[in-house]
């Protein structure tokens, strides 16, 4: 049988480990994929569902039920990510330390998949990951919460903590930005014109 | 009546792309495309953009995230741990000591017997030793408070004894001396009384500054153990933090080379 989010919520609440073990299994590739698209880097992505869970779990018991467990977890992820990039734009690059043989050390990392098997692979993806990098960090996620994970304005206007009018500007001006680029990659041949 | 849409209503624009508008609306917006070339060329291309970004998958990944609650293990064991009970019987240690301070406690145990004595039932010092040593003391029940009455009592009884001995060596000796005499008046008794006060007085005022002493002695060795632990322990994560923040700068080192690497190919 399967269970609502609402009682696993509520067996985890009363300790129930495995309970929100289930609402991990069932959350933790959603939150992936927007952790994923939202900064861009699949490791970083990874650490941000596990401390999402990891924080949802310590709190689960403060968790009034005021909001849907989804929305709940979606917040917690969407900070994280936003605390990320803002640590990632005052972190520069760091140069590699001196001593090291990187060469040998990235062998010793394993294989690891380039750029390029990656386009071959992706190529439209990374056109559109290319594209959703020029978005600022509101536009790209308020889009990455429209078309990937099906909300409503208004569930994105709570999310985000703006008005609904605020959700559908940011999403105009977001696809509006996409379709420039996109148009410019050469995208798009059935003959549509900028406005 | 339907409201007619305007080319720059953007917002009923994305509602209408996204499927979240009212009848009304739909149909005013259906109206105007067929009526304005430019709007239905927007619409056309953003729907675009959403079929390529329908295309954007994130790579897969090895996921499978769970809660493991550890058993419940055992702190780790310091060096040294005052145990749960060691305040209370501190505390029952300093307050049987004060105690016995206070009432000059004295425990023997001979001929098979114990034998609790209060420091007021001691012989007074003034009298002879050979006295006291043959007429020890009556062994009294340990009392916190002792009234006048029962030291006039006591000392009393100390004297019809020694008033008894001195008679029974003066009888046996062939000397004519007479011994010291505590016949008298009551002010002799009064004296006499006052001068073992005064002694009980001074030592317990002694042992109170020996305590005091030793209690300060003791909150300074801990105090300084104490302090000793904690510097030893910040060492301690000095250390791990340090070795952490090195791995994850190399770690992160090898991350963007790799990637600035992969780029450059």
């Amino acid at each position: 049988m399967t269970r609502t989010d609402e009682e696993l919520v509520a067996r985890s609440i009363d300790g129930d480990v495995d309970s929100f073990n289930q609402l991990v299994l069932r959350w933790e590739r959603p939150i992936y994929a927007l952790a994923y698209r939202v900064i861009g880097r699949e490791e970083e992505a990874r650490d941000v569902v596990q401390e999402t869970f990891l924080r949802a779990f310590r709190g689960i018991k403060n968790f009034r039920g005021q909001a849907k467990f989804s929305s709940w977890v979606y917040r917690i992820a969407l900070n994280l990510c936003r605390d990320w990039i803002r640590r990632e734009r005052r972190a520069p690059i760091q140069a590699a330390p001196e001593g090291v043989d990187l060469v040998e050390l990235a062998a010793e990392q394993g294989p690891v998949e380039s750029i390029e098997t990656l386009v071959a692979r992706h190529d439209l993806s990374k056109i559109v990951a290319q594209a959703m990098a020029l978005l600022p960090d509101e536009q790209r996620t308020a889009i990455i919460l429209k078309e990937y994970h099906g909300m409503t304005f208004q569930e994105i206007a709570d999310l985000q903590g703006c008005p609904l009018s605020t959700v559908k500007t940011r999403l105009y001006q977001g696809l509006t930005v996409l379709r420039r680029h996109l148009q410019a990659q050469g995208r798009f041949d059935s003959g549509s014109t900028l406005p | 009546m339907t409201t007619p849409f305007r080319c720059d209503d953007k917002a009923l624009l994305v509602s209408y792309l996204y499927g979240e508008v009212s009848d009304a609306d739909r149909a005013a917006v259906d109206a105007h495309l067929t009526t304005c070339a430019a709007c239905a060329d927007e619409l056309a291309s953003l729907g675009e953009v959403r079929a390529d970004l329908s295309r954007w998958e994130p790579p897969a990944a090895d996921l499978g995230f769970q809660i493991v609650q550890a058993p419940p293990r055992p702190a780790a064991r310091a060096w040294w741990r005052p145990p749960v009970w060691a305040p209370m019987a501190l505390a029952a240690g300093l307050l049987l000591a004060v105690g016995a301070a206070l009432a000059n406690v004295e425990v023997q145990a001979a001929n098979g017997g114990l034998t609790i004595r209060a420091g007021w039932s001691h012989p007074p010092l003034s009298a002879p030793a050979s006295v006291a040593e043959q007429a020890p003391a009556q062994a009294l029940p340990v009392k916190t408070g002792i009234t006048d009455a029962d030291m006039q009592k006591a000392m009393a009884a100390l004297e019809t004894r020694l008033r008894s001995e001195m008679a029974t060596t003066a009888q046996r000796s062939a000397s004519a001396a007479v011994p010291v005499s505590f016949q008298g008046s009551s002010v002799d008794r009064g004296e006499l009384l006052q001068q073992v006060r005064n002694l009980v007085d001074e030592s317990e005022r002694r042992q109170q500054r020996e305590l005091a002493l030793r209690l300060a002695q003791v909150v300074q060795d801990f105090d300084n153990q104490r302090r000793t632990d904690l510097v030893k322990i910040e060492q301690n994560f000095g250390q791990i933090e340090s070795l952490t923040t090195q791995e994850a700068a190399h770690q992160r080192a090898i991350t963007n080379y790799l990637v600035r690497a992969s780029q450059r190919q």
